[in-house]
């Protein structure tokens, strides 16, 4: 082994070394930025999750209004038809 | 003098007649303000209710695009995370390496020193001087 052949394989240690390196830290960041992801999903599913009982309580809402609605419907007719009734039976007296 | 009586009688009745329908109208009067009253106060309830469960509504539609928002952005720094491996990876390759013999057979002492003591404190705690040779 002359000398050019121990440059050349320094050169090639020093080469991998620091792809070691390199791969060492992106990975360490990349494990990072991936757990944020998985964090932020995570979150994402809980509001969708919060979202989706807003929507349901929102029908819920509605239905009952509308089940109001039409008792109200219901009341009024029967007091009017009970009024009617009244006032045709006092006119006709 | 029949007649006269007659007249008493109608107006008494005519009289009677317009209490009663007073009474009525009284009665229908108070019915409806009791019933426009409690139509008036449950329509606000209700009202208020659906209201506040649309506020509520939009609160969580809100949170949840701020929290897709945050989901993009976190999608976002995986990429450049990727792309600055790359990137290192790539200049990693880009050593200086001396020429100089003397500096290379050097270089090499280190480097044989750094993995002998890598390997050294891996297998053997506390050793000094050993240079990882046991």
């Amino acid at each position: 082994m002359d000398v050019q052949d121990a440059i050349d394989l320094y050169r090639y240690i020093a080469q991998l070394e620091a792809e070691n390196k390199a791969l060492k830290d992106g990975l360490a960041r990349e494990r990072e930025a991936t757990q944020n992801y998985i964090n932020k999903t995570d979150e994402l599913t809980q509001k969708y999750e919060e979202e989706r009982l807003a929507w349901f309580e929102l029908e819920k809402q509605m239905n009952i209004e509308l089940q109001d609605q039409k008792v109200k419907t219901y009341k009024t007719s029967t007091i009017a038809l009970i009024l009617g009734g009244i006032i045709g039976a006092v006119v006709s007296d | 003098m029949h007649q006269a009586r007659m007249k008493l009688y109608e107006r008494r009745r005519v009289r009677g007649m317009l209490k009663k329908l007073k009474t009525v109208f009284a009665w229908i009067g108070g019915v409806l303000l009791a019933l426009f009253t409690y139509l008036l106060a449950s329509r606000n309830k209700t009202k208020a209710e659906i209201e506040k469960t649309k506020q509520g509504l939009e609160k969580a539609q809100q949170k949840t695009n701020e929290a897709n928002q945050e989901v993009e952005q976190a999608e976002q720094k995986i990429k450049e995370a990727q792309k600055q491996t790359d990137e290192e990876v790539e200049h990693a390759k880009d050593v200086e390496v001396p020429n100089d013999p003397a500096a290379v057979a050097g270089a090499f002492n280190d480097l044989l020193e750094r993995i002998r003591g890598k390997s050294g404190s891996d297998k053997q705690q506390d050793c000094d001087g050993c240079s990882g040779r046991h």
